[in-house]
């Protein structure tokens, strides 16, 4: 009963939030600064995507604050590439950038992810600040805090930017969906559940970390490029920012962990309401992130999505 | 040959704030099995209440090196009641992310209290604010400079050190934390009350952090974003020293210490790169050697 009753809540949501992603444009092009609106669904699937991404990792028990670094290398690369030195068109840049960026995960997933998942949040969190401080000091190639200017794709069109995201966003839905429904959900629960015994029943443990390591920080290289070519301009306080990875990661726990709908429901909530926050508060909005974190991880641990779940099924016994 | 040993001096200097504060977030994580990422805005608040005790009521912040530890101590207490407690027994990741929340709290807390102004020093300077400077070889051109608030801070930090370590082998909560550290369950079988240890270790813990805050706040000037990136270093001392391995960290934050000087002064614009450079050197201890390079 209890798997009915969530693939129940989970239809709601598809096909009730679905419509409503899809026809949001619609109505809001009959209200007042249109491209306002616009700009928040943006920065929604934005947000929820890369803590969509940061969940898929964190499925099988590893913290990476190493997204965000991927989230500036995509974009710096890219933008090197394409704009800087002009050496090749906008989507080869793109491509090269998302395979540098995984080959890097990868190398860095090798070396870290065999240690205790302590080693790897801290190995992740400094590998952020090393290539923060690169990507700060290196002017001669990344104009260090001038930052790049770029051009805006798909014709600067809110409406087209909007959909794109929405587009990706349902793209890593399927993913995460296909993971989660692969003999990898097994895998990474034992691992998150127990090293040990994950590795006696015969999992590769090194391997399946790595392997959704590289995944997952590819899907944040790609939001960086995103980022990127939709907002004209990069510096390294904006993309190597930990803050975009604290919000990642409160999205997630908010929304509930190990799921997919969890990200995309947390990333609805605390985007709507730091938007309503930074219009009363001029300074340490964050404040809330961090209060969420903390009420949700000691109250909730299971999320929006648990509470939703555990109503659910107390309304069908009851 | 005097830059080198301006920059051994002055790396020396620097990491007895590094040892207090790296030995806290060890027992943290050592004993009451706590990763605590927000070890660093402890530090913050020292700082803050060293620099408030100054400004308002005109209190030495050598003095309010003790006071703030006591303060701290207290805050650490309650902080460890209403939320790190509940964490315990759970998965490490659920840990994680508590104490990053905790982070992110107290540091946007302490940046709406701070305002608009960006970064606090002491003003007037205290009277030890000076520098002595010591010539080598009767050349007042090739002289070494020693802050002597530094070096008094330094000798502050030894003391408590020392004094740490007293505790820790002599007396009956030290006893008691070292049998925790070792096996809780064998620990509580022979008497140990390891529920008050876990508490007064975490206490003790984040009074450290705050202690080193409030000698920071005499030689830097200081700001609400300062804490996370010593929460960093501690943890890379700690990784350098290898898990458990309390004299290892003194060993590493001299080590950290010196290097962290060297970069600054012989690298070009060095300064910038000299935090990056600290983290490098985690990762590659990590990749290389990551039970630590100081035996145990």
């Amino acid at each position: 009963m209890k798997i009915e009753t969530k693939k129940q809540t989970e239809k709601i949501f598809m096909i009730g939030g679905g419509a409503l992603i899809l026809l949001f444009p619609l109505l809001a092009s009959g209200l007042q600064g249109t491209s306002y609106f616009l700009t928040i669904g943006k920065h929604i699937f934005l947000y929820a995507t890369f803590a969509l991404a940061w969940d898929m990792l964190a499925r099988t028990g590893q913290v990476s604050f190493a997204h965000p670094a991927f989230f500036g290398l995509g974009a710096y690369f890219s933008a090197i590439l394409f704009k800087k030195y002009a050496v090749m068109g906008l989507i080869p840049s793109m491509i090269v950038s998302l395979i540098l960026c995984m080959a890097i995960a990868f190398a860095l997933g090798i070396v870290t992810l065999r240690l205790k998942g302590l080693y790897f949040a801290i190995a992740t969190l400094a590998f952020t600040l090393v290539m923060q401080t690169v990507a700060t000091q290196l002017d001669g190639v990344t104009n260090g805090t001038a930052g790049i200017t770029l051009p805006v794709i798909l014709g600067q069109n809110d409406y087209a930017i909007y959909y794109f995201f929405v587009i990706f966003m349902g793209a890593i839905i399927f993913l995460s969906e296909y993971v989660q429904r692969s003999k990898y959900h097994y895998s990474f629960t034992a691992i998150r559940s127990n090293e040990e015994v994950a590795k006696v029943v015969g999992i590769d443990i090194v391997k399946d970390k790595v392997l959704i390591f590289t995944v997952s920080s590819g899907i944040a290289a790609l939001l960086g490029m995103f980022y990127a070519y939709t907002s004209n301009f990069i510096d390294p306080a904006s993309t190597f920012n930990l803050e975009i990875g604290t919000m990642g990661l409160a999205i997630a726990v908010l929304g509930g962990l190990y799921s997919t709908i969890g990200p995309i429901i947390g990333g609805f909530i605390l985007v709507v309401l730091q938007e309503v926050l930074s219009n009363i508060v001029d300074t340490g909005y964050m404040l809330v992130y961090g209060l969420v974190i903390i009420l949700v991880i000691l109250f909730l641990p299971k999320g929006v999505v648990g509470l939703w779940n555990h109503i659910a099924e107390k309304k069908k016994s009851s | 040959m005097e830059t080198f040993i301006q920059v051994i001096v002055n790396g020396v200097l620097q990491s007895g704030i590094y040892m207090i504060t790296t030995i806290g977030l060890a027992i943290a994580v050592g004993i009451v099995t706590i990763i605590n990422l927000s070890h660093g805005e402890f530090l913050m608040i020292g700082a803050f209440i060293g620099y408030l005790f100054y400004q308002i009521l005109g209190i030495d912040p050598l003095i309010s090196i003790v006071l703030a530890g006591m303060i701290v101590f207290f805050l650490g207490v309650v902080t460890y009641e209403v939320s790190m407690k509940k964490v315990l027994f759970t998965p490490e990741i659920n840990q994680l992310i508590l104490t990053f929340g905790i982070s992110i709290f107290l540091h946007n807390l302490a940046k709406i209290l701070a305002g608009a102004k960006p970064s606090f020093s002491l003003h007037p300077e205290p009277a030890y604010s000076k520098a002595w400077n010591i010539n080598l070889i009767g050349d007042a051109k090739l002289g070494i400079g020693i802050s002597v608030a530094k070096f008094i801070i330094f000798i502050v930090a030894l003391g408590i050190v020392i004094g740490l370590f007293y505790i820790l082998k002599n007396t009956k909560i030290g006893k008691s934390m070292r049998a925790v550290e070792q096996n809780r369950y064998g620990a509580s079988v022979v008497g140990v009350n390891v529920v008050n240890t876990f508490r007064i270790a975490f206490g003790i813990s984040v009074a450290l952090a705050a202690s080193a805050g409030v000698m920071l706040c005499i030689v830097v000037s200081i700001d609400p974003h300062m804490g996370f990136g010593y929460t960093l270093k501690a943890f890379a001392i700690i990784m350098m020293a290898g898990l458990g391995n309390l004299k290892g960290v003194l060993w590493a934050s001299l080590t950290m210490g010196i290097i962290e000087s060297a970069v600054g002064t012989y690298v070009p614009g060095g300064t910038g790169w000299s935090d990056g450079v600290f983290f490098l050197i985690i990762l590659i201890v990590l990749i290389v050697k990551p039970e630590g390079l100081f035996k145990k």
